[in-house]
């Protein structure tokens, strides 16, 4: 353990986590629903509209008497850990209107293909085929994304070269 | 019955995930993006130890235990399991739901590259107290509501 990098570690517990709560603690149905930052989210917020509204928004199987606490859990989790760290602060990195519309885009794609990256790679693990096809797209999303923002630096760049 | 399991257990699952990804800055996007563009394997590591840990706890509790419906493709064939749109509807042929994970996941890889990270990532640095992430959860919840309340909707109309 003790040579083992943060960052695997990090990884290999939270893989183990998302099994662990379907397996022991009854965090189902669906199956390989132990953790989905989109679709536990998703399960959260319209529980709470569904209980101040009355409205009936569709929530996951397991959501429907409670909701399921992990995107809590993970902001509380963070927060302890960035003021054990000193690196609370508060700052603005990019235009948050823009990142409102990215994350509402985001929401959208996560819950046409029924999970986050990480509930993509637990259905995988599960030995969802879908899943697979889910996360090549992913990849090839990534990939497009990258050439548009490195064609939009050499263009920039050519723009200053002008000058 | 107030089922306590559920809340206390996915509580402090988030507490630890939460924890190890602020220290690890774990981010399930930033991984594949770093690998493409700049070769470095650092954080593409989160995502393959998840694997392995996930599939290590899955296929360990089937030797001692069950496992329900695992490994899914042997009980569910080429079907994606449920939590996708349509995915408890068996009479929609299968072209649908792979329609459906290749649009989501083109989605899921362009967007969030642009907004610097996974939606993990992004609950991570909202937390640290970036306000351009506490921007993009508002509307990471309001697009919750939204597909729910409609997008969903027309999914199940048009394709179901």
């Amino acid at each position: 353990m003790k040579n083992l990098p943060l960052i695997v570690f990090a990884g290999l517990i939270t893989g183990a986590l998302a099994a662990i709560v379907q397996l022991f603690f009854n965090v189902y149905p669906p199956y390989a629903y132990g953790l989905c930052v989109a679709c536990h989210a998703r399960d959260l917020i319209n529980w709470l509209v569904n209980v101040g509204t009355g409205l009936n928004l569709s929530v996951a199987g397991v959501s429907v008497v409670v909701p399921v606490l992990t995107v809590i859990g993970i902001v509380l989790g963070a927060f302890i850990g960035s003021k054990q760290t000193r690196e609370f602060r508060f700052k603005t990195t990019k235009n948050p209107l823009t990142m409102f519309i990215l994350g509402f885009l985001v929401m959208i794609s996560a819950l046409i293909l029924g999970a986050c990256p990480l509930r993509t790679i637990l259905r995988i693990a599960y030995g969802d085929i879908i899943a697979i096809i889910g996360f090549v797209c992913i990849v090839v999303g990534v990939l497009v994304s990258v050439q548009l923002l490195k064609w939009n630096t050499k263009r920039n760049t050519k723009d200053l070269e002008a000058l | 019955m107030v089922q306590y399991e559920i809340l206390v257990s996915t509580l402090i699952a988030g507490l630890i995930i939460g924890y190890l990804a602020q220290r690890a800055r774990m981010c399930f996007i930033g991984g594949t993006r770093d690998f493409v563009l700049v070769k470095d394997t650092h954080l593409i590591k989160a995502p393959l130890f998840f694997f392995i840990g996930a599939a290590a706890v899955f296929s360990v509790s089937y030797l001692f235990t069950s496992v329900p419906k695992w490994p899914w493709f042997v009980t569910g064939g080429l079907l994606p399991i449920a939590g996708a749109p349509l995915s408890t509807a068996t009479t929609v042929p299968i072209w649908v739901h792979v329609l459906l994970a290749v649009i989501g996941g083109l989605g899921l890889g362009l967007f969030s590259v642009f907004a610097g990270g996974c939606p993990l990532r992004q609950h991570v640095m909202a937390s640290e107290g970036d306000k351009s992430s506490m921007s993009y959860l508002l509307g990471f919840y309001l697009g919750a509501i939204v597909f729910t309340a409609l997008i969903l909707p027309l999914i199940i109309e048009l394709l179901g």
